[in-house]
């Protein structure tokens, strides 16, 4: 069951995780790679954490909400940040290669 | 499955297979295999993108052009480092009649026949492209960097196989 969605914001641009105000302190930065046709293992989460996902494969990919609620498009060799707002569940897949799915836990 | 698919997929099965296990393939020959394999999908796609009206069918021609051609971009930049030419083989050759002649099987059709027909097709080849690159392709590449985009494209091919089929089950 996918509970309401804790993602503050998300965006497509390298840069949103350098600019963006600092969160609290006990907030922390996952890198998630996605490499052949699979996104990497996405830890346990801690509201105001990020979650950088890095597109590392040759293909174009997408971090999409199950339920739509946010979109990350990612060229090869880009990547996109979430901002985790409010403890759940969410589950995510490629719009272009809907085989790829993951999933999120915030506590 | 329908009769048809049945038998161009055990076609391309053959073609891809038998010259495989006559001789060992060098890797000129696996990047010609593989950049023809690409290349024939590529093509389908456009086929299905100049003929489909079906917004399924079309946003998976559309994906099938994009993937494809980044792996084929990939594989000539390779070859080009490497200093290989791809080398044309009974292989390669088996698999472009295979598809002319699908594609001249599919100009035929319309509507929901040539959708239906694409997409079955679709399966059926990604599926015998993923039998030759898991059971030849793959394991007679020599060089390392060939193995590895090979094994990349086996999962691109994986995950449209997969893709195919949730088309193919709309389509019924």
């Amino acid at each position: 069951m996918i509970a309401r969605l804790p993602i503050l914001c998300a965006a497509a641009t390298g840069a949103l995780l350098l600019v963006s105000a600092p969160g609290p302190a006990a907030a922390a930065t996952h890198v998630v790679v996605i490499d052949q046709m699979k996104y990497g293992a996405v830890p346990p989460l801690k509201v105001g954490d990020r979650v950088v996902f890095v597109n590392n494969d040759i293909f174009r990919h997408t971090v999409t909400a199950s339920n739509n609620s946010f979109d990350l498009d990612l060229m090869p060799g880009k990547r996109g940040v979430l901002r985790i707002n409010s403890a759940g569940r969410a589950a995510f897949y490629c719009k272009y290669h809907p085989g790829m799915r993951g999933r999120m836990i915030a506590r | 499955m329908t009769r048809a698919t049945f038998l161009i997929s055990a076609a391309a099965a053959v073609a891809l297979a038998a010259p495989a296990q006559a001789a060992d393939l060098t890797d000129p020959q696996i990047a010609h295999i593989a950049y023809t394999a690409g290349n024939i999908d590529i093509a389908a796609a456009k086929q299905a993108l100049k003929k489909s009206k079906n917004k399924t069918v079309r946003s998976f021609a559309q994906q099938m052009v994009r993937d494809h051609q980044a792996v084929n971009a990939k594989a000539l930049a390779l070859v080009k480092k490497l200093h290989v030419t791809p080398e044309a083989n009974g292989t390669s050759a088996s698999l472009t009649k295979a598809a002319n002649a699908e594609r001249a099987k599919l100009g035929k059709l319309r509507g929901a026949a040539f959708d239906r027909e694409y997409i079955n097709n679709e399966v059926s080849y990604h599926k015998t492209v993923n039998g030759a690159l898991s059971s030849t392709l793959i394991p007679s590449a020599h060089n390392g960097e060939l193995k590895s985009l090979l094994q990349t494209g086996l999962k691109l091919f994986q995950e449209h196989q997969a893709h195919a089929e949730q088309v193919a089950a709309k389509l019924k």
